[in-house]
């Protein structure tokens, strides 16, 4: 792929990019450098970006297995195993975005387990297809449907618990 | 069309949607009823949730994110812009060479049987000696303007390296003085 080619097909992704980032690192600088080289790693790869179908959602799985292995760096001082993006451990930084954030519906999406927070985000705000969402997780299309449901459902409960009883979220 | 929907609509397309049954077309339908400011009282706690993905979609990369990436798509095409110029001037000197043993071996003069001078240059038939010679001349002149050229361009580059190397070179002298200073003290 050529220069003008990668550019008018990678760059429009970065927003959606960013965001992938921001929702899976809980940190905007590190999104920010996330991003940055995953342009860099797309770009040293322009070569072999025209054999994928689809090369957004190429870029996009890109992404998370780059900030999976960041994530993985940083905790490496703990147990790397498959489960470890489900571990939702509330780290300081994770903090600091939750408590900057008043919203209830974000709190109850970044209480759901990794897995299904990215999914939900993939399709809700991305607006992928269960196809595209499966192509970026590396899962088959129903586990992708079962996740979203999963996801979707907890955040319904949760919204319709507080509104019954007025629960108030711990932050 | 959105404002046609009943309440029992959205009920349905609500309970579609946390299925994970509901279409993309379906999911922007929902979306366009909870920015709305009239949600039936029913509804309203799913609007923190409409609003939230809203909101999500707002975020956007920072404007200058993609510099350093143009940086070095910037640089490599330098590079590769440098190299084919010098795989140009290569390919110009190769052909010099070239039309210097076709005019060698093309403007040998040939002396016919009766006594007429004959040169071929690229095809082209010169019957004149001193036209040959002229012919000649012009194309070595050629020849070493484009040498000259190629010369100067090549020389630049090796100039400015030998140009960074001279610290090196002074530091070098300095670590010998110190070696021998050191050396003597050695001895001693």
């Amino acid at each position: 792929m050529k220069r003008e080619e990668f550019n008018i097909t990678v760059l429009p992704l970065q927003d959606k990019l960013f965001r992938f980032a921001v929702s899976i690192l809980k940190n905007i600088n590190n999104a920010e450098d996330a991003l940055q080289e995953v342009l860099i790693k797309l770009w040293e790869r322009k070569d072999d970006l025209s054999k994928y179908n689809s090369v957004e959602a190429f870029a996009m799985r890109m992404m998370k297995n780059h900030c999976i292995d960041r994530l993985r760096r940083v905790n490496n001082n703990i147990d790397i195993n498959d489960n470890l993006l489900d571990k939702n451990e509330v780290t300081p930084e994770r903090q600091t975005v939750l408590k900057d954030t008043i919203n209830l519906a974000y709190r109850l999406i970044e209480q759901l387990p990794p897995t299904q927070q990215m999914i939900m985000r993939l399709r809700d705000v991305e607006e992928y297809d269960l196809n595209e969402i499966a192509e970026i997780m590396e899962m088959n299309p129903n586990a992708v449907r079962t996740n979203l449901s999963r996801a979707r459902q907890t955040v319904r409960e949760q919204l319709l618990k507080i509104e019954l009883f007025g629960i108030q979220m711990k932050a | 069309m959105m404002i046609m929907m009943n309440i029992q609509d959205i009920k349905q397309l609500l309970d579609k949607y946390f299925a994970a049954e509901t279409s993309q077309e379906e999911e922007r339908k929902l979306s366009a009823y909870f920015s709305r400011s009239d949600i039936d009282s029913e509804l309203l706690p799913y609007t923190s949730l409409f609003r939230q993905i809203v909101e999500e979609k707002q975020l956007t990369a920072p404007a200058n994110i993609a510099d350093k990436l143009k940086e070095i798509q910037q640089r490599q095409h330098k590079h590769k812009t440098v190299y084919t110029r010098y795989l140009g001037i290569s390919i110009s000197i190769a052909a010099g060479l070239l039309i210097l043993l076709t005019i060698g071996l093309l403007h040998k003069p040939a002396q016919s049987n009766n006594g007429i001078f004959i040169m071929y240059s690229n095809g082209q038939r010169i019957g004149d000696p001193v036209t040959a010679a002229e012919f000649t001349n012009k194309q070595l002149e050629k020849l070493l303007v484009s040498f000259n050229k190629a010369s100067d361009l090549i020389t630049k580059p090796i100039n400015t390296v030998e140009q960074s190397l001279a610290p090196l070179k002074k530091t070098n002298e300095q670590l010998t003085k110190v070696e021998q200073l050191l050396g003597f003290n050695s001895q001693q």
